[in-house]
């Protein structure tokens, strides 16, 4: 990433974060709803956007991680209380990564398409897993009935209130763009970068590229399980759509519209899409030919994404590099 | 299990497989020519259906829907080439998924537009309507020999083609080598357009002759859409001899699957895939246009 | 007599039905530079690889300070002590060049711990970095993007990159091709100066430079080595006249 690019996606997410902290002081009801939405993906958009970007693996499988976590937070939910919080969102985060490894292990050892169908089959997978087989409640999906409460030494908090929901949420989402930011400025971050570009050369260098994307991989599950968590308990439901390649697909094009070689830009595309798609249900109920136009304009127009493109608007004259 | 019940599997196994590789093999060019990875075919196949009914519903008359699938199917290409694709050349394969997965919610969409969510049937032509009888309660419908006719007289022709024609000629060139087929004096361009508007025509007419078969509802090309990829996979990308026979085993196994485990039949169909990548990540090897 | 470094024996790589190499065996002894010389197509870098671990042999064995290599990847042979540079350039594209010396700096100087921290607040990898482009004339372009970097820089900064890595023995596949002559004697020189603390071995098509630093020279054609030995010995083997009437020009 060059300097200015650089630069541009610090000062987008820093106004990102300023402006997302005051959602709850300007916003009420509905809309605090919708932003909590919006964040979610945003950090789901945003750990997608670090496999794609720097390590180079268009996972068209993402929404199998996030879903399976919003699957464990749902089977570990009792019928008759709020669950504990630290301990169902560890373990759905940790299932969710384990899940990312088994997938990431095997898929990773192929390249381009292949990489590509692998994730895709792996999703589709997880899809079945829930849709046909018994497990979680099969098409009909299943109920998280109170949203889990988070257990401190001398008290519980709930986060019933739609405000502090979305507190939490901004927090969580925090810390996952945030380490997104510093992995990719980081020296893994640049391995990773050397070995999409040049694979031998980085193995000459000492580094498994294989090694480096797995683990890249990994997080990112990790990252996506914890969006996923944080759905399920948002929305206190979940089904195997969740899981299955569509999703998975929506949220590439989040990465995409924003741009793949920034933090911000994910985040970003995950906004305009969100709104988009929110603006174009209220006019129509055949929304999804909005996004489906959308999408088929950004991928011909703008294929680098915003971030880089709004960038560019400031590059000097002469030719420069990204 | 009876002789004549296995054997009546058997049949619609081949059939299955018979339609999935009008599907196949149009992708696997797609893939093995361009290196496009379009996510938008098994839509295609259900606008191939809708097609069908609709036709069918206008006109009541079948044997138009062949030529019209086959008509727009071309333009549908056509189109799609000359405005989408041919501006991606160089792009990535995430460009490409995202423009098939546009398409895709643009036909979907569409197609609930215009034909609403309900499933729909179209009737079998009159003289394709009788069936076989096989046993005391076992018979075998003609429509379905009909769509395995359709299906054998496709692989001899694009057989046929592939070995024989300029056409087939020219498009393992451009396979084998895009720089080398460009001075060779092939038209690329040309040979692209052709690709993707035949490819996709290949898949509309699938879904024409198999609206017939079962009801047609959105959303039925996922299904199609996924195998299509995994009988690519198993016979190897850009081989068409490899699609005949990577459908004919998923065939088999999508109609003896159903059978013995109706739960698991999709994960079956999935783990194959993994399985076969798992073995070999790179694929089966590669063989263009053969 | 010392052990070898690096020994190949009978290494043999075969392409679908072209026997790229055939059968060959190579010591190189602390030290040393060992140069590899033969026509286009010989098999030299191809015999490179499979020591390097970019290919593995069909047959043959290779080992690497009394421990066998053959089936190590290409990344455990780096941490071991195996450097390499491509006869085609293999910069890191949008990597300024310092970037890019320090990432071959890094699994020495870095924790994984490290790894979390940005290249540039690495000290240890930047200061070895500086010094190893200085060993090639880089120090002035060191923020200059590689993509940006004239062929020749391309060239010296690869060395400076393989150099970063501290190895044990240093595969060079042919580091002078289209150098300039200026540039071309600097890395002659710097070569020779290398020999002190690292074994090398020389691909080169220059065979005046090859004849002036090698300590030994071994002749492929065909996938097969057909003399070894002495720079002396090889120029009067009958086989090398033979092969090579007038080679030496390209
Ligand atoms: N990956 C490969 N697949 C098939 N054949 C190969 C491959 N790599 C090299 N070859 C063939 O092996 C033979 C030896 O190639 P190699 O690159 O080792 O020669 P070389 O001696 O380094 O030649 P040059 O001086 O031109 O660099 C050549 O005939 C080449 O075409
Ligand atoms: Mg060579």
């Amino acid at each position: 990433m060059n300097a200015r690019l650089e630069k541009f996606d610090g000062a987008f997410l820093l106004l990102l974060a300023v402006a997302a902290a005051f959602v709850p002081f300007v916003l009420s009801g509905y809309e605090i709803k919708l932003a909590t939405t919006i964040t979610i993906q945003a950090g789901l958009a945003v750990a997608l956007g670090f496999v794609v970007g720097p390590a180079g693996l268009t996972s068209v499988g993402h929404a199998a991680f996030y879903g399976v976590a919003a699957y464990i937070l749902a089977m570990m939910s009792p019928k008759s209380g709020p669950a504990d919080m630290l301990l169902t969102a560890a373990i759905a985060i940790f299932g969710a990564a384990a899940f990312a490894l088994v997938v990431g292990a095997v898929s990773i050892r192929s390249r381009g398409m292949y990489f590509i169908l692998m994730t895709i089959a792996f999703g589709q997978l997880g899809y079945h897993l829930f849709n046909d087989t018994g497990i979680g409640g099969k098409s009909d999906g299943s109920y998280v009935q109170f949203r889990p409460e988070l257990h401190l030494f001398w008290t519980d908090v709930s986060f019933d209130k739609a405000p502090r929901f979305y507190m939490l949420v901004y927090v969580v989402v925090f810390l996952v763009v945030g380490a997104c930011w510093w992995l990719r400025r980081s020296a893994f971050g640049s391995v990773l970068l050397a070995a999409r570009d040049n694979e031998a050369r980085t193995r000459a260098f000492g580094f498994s590229p294989y090694v480096v994307r797995l683990i890249a991989f990994v997080i990112s599950g990790g990252m996506a399980g914890a969006m996923g968590y944080l759905t399920a308990a948002q929305h206190g439901f979940v089904a195997p759509q969740m899981l299955a390649w569509h999703a998975s697909a929506f949220a590439l094009v989040m990465v995409l519209i924003g741009g793949k070689d920034t933090t911000s830009g994910p985040a970003i595309g995950a906004i305009l899409l969100l709104l988009a798609e929110e603006i174009l249900q209220r006019w129509t109920e055949h929304w999804l030919v909005g996004v489906g136009l959308i999408i088929v304009v950004a991928v011909i127009a703008a294929p680098r994404g915003l971030v880089p493109f709004v960038a560019g608007l400031f590059a000097p004259k002469q030719a420069h590099h990204g | 299990m009876s002789t004549f019940f296995f054997f009546v599997q058997l049949l619609n196994a081949i059939q299955y497989a018979l339609i999935l590789y009008l599907v196949a093999s149009g992708l696997t060019l797609l893939l093995g020519i361009m290196g496009v990875i379009n996510l938008a075919h098994g839509a295609f196949y259900m606008v191939g259906a809708y097609i069908a009914f609709a036709v069918v519903q206008q006109f009541g008359n079948f044997w138009l829907t062949l030529p019209a699938g086959i008509l727009i199917g071309l333009a549908l290409g056509a189109l799609i080439e000359k405005f989408l694709l041919s501006r991606l050349e160089g792009a990535d394969h995430l460009s490409q998924v995202l423009l098939s997965f546009g398409l895709i919610l643009l036909i979907n969409e569409g197609q609930r537009l215009i034909f609403g969510n309900d499933p729909h049937g179209v009737e079998v032509p009159k003289i394709l309507a009788a069936s076989i009888p096989l046993s005391n309660t076992l018979s075998y419908p003609v429509y379905r020999l009909f769509v395995c006719a359709v299906g054998i007289v496709f692989i001899i022709a694009i057989g046929l083609i592939m070995a024989k024609s300029r056409i087939g000629m020219m498009l393992r060139a451009s396979a084998e080598n895009r720089d080398m087929a460009r001075a060779m004096g092939i038209d690329v361009k040309f040979v692209y357009l052709g690709v993707t508007a035949v490819g996709i025509a290949c898949t509309v007419l699938a879904g024409v002759i198999a609206a017939p078969l079962a009801s047609v509802y959105p959303g039925m090309g996922d299904q199609v859409l996924i195998q299509s990829f995994v009988v690519i996979v198993l016979g190897g990308i850009g081989s068409l001899s490899g699609a005949l026979v990577g459908s004919l085993l998923l065939g088999l196994v999508d109609a003896f699957g159903k059978q013995f485990f109706p739960n698991y039949a999709a994960f079956l169909v999935y783990a194959a895939m993994i399985a076969v990548l798992i073995v070999r990540p790179q694929g089966l090897v590669r063989s263009r246009g053969t | 007599m010392v052990e070898p470094v690096l020994r190949a024996s009978g290494i043999g790589k075969r392409f679908g039905g072209l026997l790229a190499v055939d059968n060959v065996n190579l010591d190189l002894h602390p030290r040393e530079i060992h140069a590899v010389i033969g026509p286009n197509g010989a098999g030299k870098s191809t015999f490179l690889s499979t020591i390097a671990g970019d290919l593995p042999p069909t047959t043959g064995q290779v080992f690497f300070q009394g421990q066998e290599v053959t089936h190590l990847p290409v990344d455990k042979r780096t941490r071991l002590g195996i450097g390499r540079t491509y006869q085609r350039s293999a910069v890191i594209a949008g990597f300024t060049a310092l970037d890019m010396v320090r990432l071959a700096m890094l699994h020495r100087v870095s924790s994984a711990f490290g790894m979390l921290s940005p290249l540039a607040s690495n000290d240890a990898a930047t200061r070895g970095a500086y010094e190893a482009l200085a060993r090639v004339g880089l120090s002035e372009r060191a923020g200059i993007t590689t993509d940006f970097m004239s062929h020749g820089e391309k060239r010296r900064l690869e060395i400076a990159a393989v150099l970063a890595l501290d190895p044990k023995i240093l595969l060079l596949d042919e580091p002078l091709a289209g150098l300039g002559p200026d540039e071309s004697s600097a890395v002659v020189a710097l070569i020779q100066s290398l020999k002190s603390h690292c074994a090398i071995m020389l691909i080169e098509h220059d065979i005046d430079a090859v004849f002036s630093v090698a300590d030994r020279i071994t002749v492929l054609d065909n996938g097969k080595a057909i003399a070894s030995g002495t720079p002396d010995a090889v120029r009067n083997t009958p086989a090398v006249q033979q092969a090579y009437l007038g080679f030496g020009e390209d």
